[in-house]
């Protein structure tokens, strides 16, 4: 459990303490992309918007067509990607949208007073989950 | 230097969540005031 604050322009820092869990890692999926309630995250974003507009939520954006075309590059050029099956009809959580986000965020309304907050430190992005990154 | 082919750039956390098949684990202490550091061995898990 790791949490994480994006600082600026992609930039990560931590908040926090850090805590480990046992995972079961007894297989491997080999159908992708995996699906937002098999991945064990648990996000809690405090939403808010700089003063260009950007939403904080958007770490957590999917878009479906850059999504297949990275898995399909791996699948291609990647020997650890070799053996995959890229089921295209997992991305149906999505309701056919191109980009959605993750639907079990649990989104903290920033207030209006702190809505806007400087541009050095725009938003707070609260994610916990057991491994992180690619 | 290695390059990251356009495919592979600009993807979301989500996005990396989605299509990962290793979890590395990377044993982050905090030091002070945000700084990390880390300490052990870094393991990589299959994810299923």
């Amino acid at each position: 459990m790791f949490p994480v604050i994006h600082i600026k322009n992609g930039i990560l820092g931590s908040r926090g303490q850090i805590v480990s869990f046992f995972q079961d890692i007894s297989s491997i999926g080999k159908v992708l992309p995996r699906l937002p309630s098999e991945v064990q995250v648990v996000k809690v974003i405090r939403e808010n918007t700089n003063i260009h507009g950007e939403s904080s939520t958007k770490a957590l954006t999917v878009n479906c067509e850059r999504l297949i075309k990275a898995l399909k590059w791996l699948h291609q050029y990647n020997p650890l990607y070799k053996d995959i099956i890229i089921d295209e009809s997992r991305m149906n959580w999505m309701g056919g949208k191109n980009s959605c986000q993750f639907n079990d965020s649990a989104i903290l309304k920033g207030d209006s007073e702190n809505n806007f907050i400087d541009d050095e430190r725009f938003f707070f992005t609260f994610i916990i989950h057991r491994f992180f990154y690619v | 230097m290695y390059n990251v082919p356009k495919e592979l750039q600009n993807l979301t956390i989500a996005e990396k969540l989605l299509i990962q098949r290793v979890s590395p684990l990377v044993p982050v202490i905090h030091i002070k005031n945000g700084i990390l550091g880390s300490r052990g061995h870094i393991v990589s898990c299959d994810s299923y």
